[in-house]
């Protein structure tokens, strides 16, 4: 599996519903627990996990996320844009071998 | 031999045991700490003891941030810990994150404990997930849900 590299903007931050519009656009499974788990499934598995806290704001762990969806950071970024599409998405994971 | 800073100990041999910070020791008001230690310290609430290990390679606390620890439980009664994890912490702004590379999972708080706890609540919640849904699994999970299997043990 390709990994996740490259230097981050540490100064770059994304808010709850940042998450959230990523969450939505790439359909990825919520379930609440004591932080908001989501899932990215496809053709019926289970491929990828992130989560975030139910605190409204900025997520200071960001970077974390980032590596668990399995996103560099120009891809990250355009997730956070909602410019990534699910297809794309998928197309990402494929290339980097976790599909 | 076993190292020692402040009145800390470690033993290599048991790289799974707990230590306890004894500020009311006069060997320790004796100690001369770096800035970075003082604070490190300061926040992990000056006397206490807790199921989280410095690792014993670090015979000196060099900074406040990142940190390296062991974890040894998962804070789940149905739950063993086979081995210790590596834990490192980091801060970003006003808020702790605990990573554990090995599974590409992190818990995060107001101070360091809080972080390592959600960590450790997060791995035990992610233990159940998967074992619920190990059937359906994808290669990256497989991968993640068998490390798993390796270092956790069900009572």
């Amino acid at each position: 599996m390709e990994p996740v590299t490259g230097s981050y903007p540490r100064e770059m931050t994304i808010k709850a519903k940042d998450f959230d519009h990523i969450v939505e656009k790439l359909q990825l499974k919520i379930r609440d627990s004591h932080d908001r788990l989501a899932w990215f499934e496809y053709e019926g598995r289970l491929i990828l996990r992130t989560r975030r806290s139910h605190k409204k704001g900025e997520l200071p762990f960001q970077h974390s996320i980032r590596q668990q969806l399995k996103l560099n950071e120009d891809e990250f970024r355009k997730a956070v844009k909602c410019c990534l599409s699910r297809d794309e998405y998928v197309e990402i994971l494929k290339r980097k071998g976790y599909l | 031999m076993i190292p020692e800073l402040g009145g800390i100990k470690f033993t290599p041999d048991r790289p799974a045991c707990t230590f306890s910070i004894p500020f009311a020791n006069s060997d320790l008001r004796d100690t001369k700490f770096t800035p970075g230690q003082e604070k490190f310290l300061s926040e992990t609430k000056k006397s206490i003891t807790f199921p989280i290990d410095i690792e014993p390679e670090s015979f000196e606390i060099q900074q406040a941030t990142p940190q390296r620890f062991t974890i040894s439980t998962l804070l789940d009664d149905r739950l063993l810990l086979q081995m210790p994890l590596e834990v490192e912490i980091e801060r970003e702004n006003e808020t702790y994150i605990a990573k554990c590379g090995v599974f590409e999972e992190f818990g995060y708080g107001d101070d360091p404990m809080t972080s390592v706890i959600d960590l450790q609540q997060t791995l035990a919640e992610l233990y159940w997930t998967l074992k619920e849904e190990q059937n359906r699994l994808g290669p990256y999970l497989i991968k993640i849900w068998n490390r798993l299997q390796e270092v956790i043990l069900e009572r």
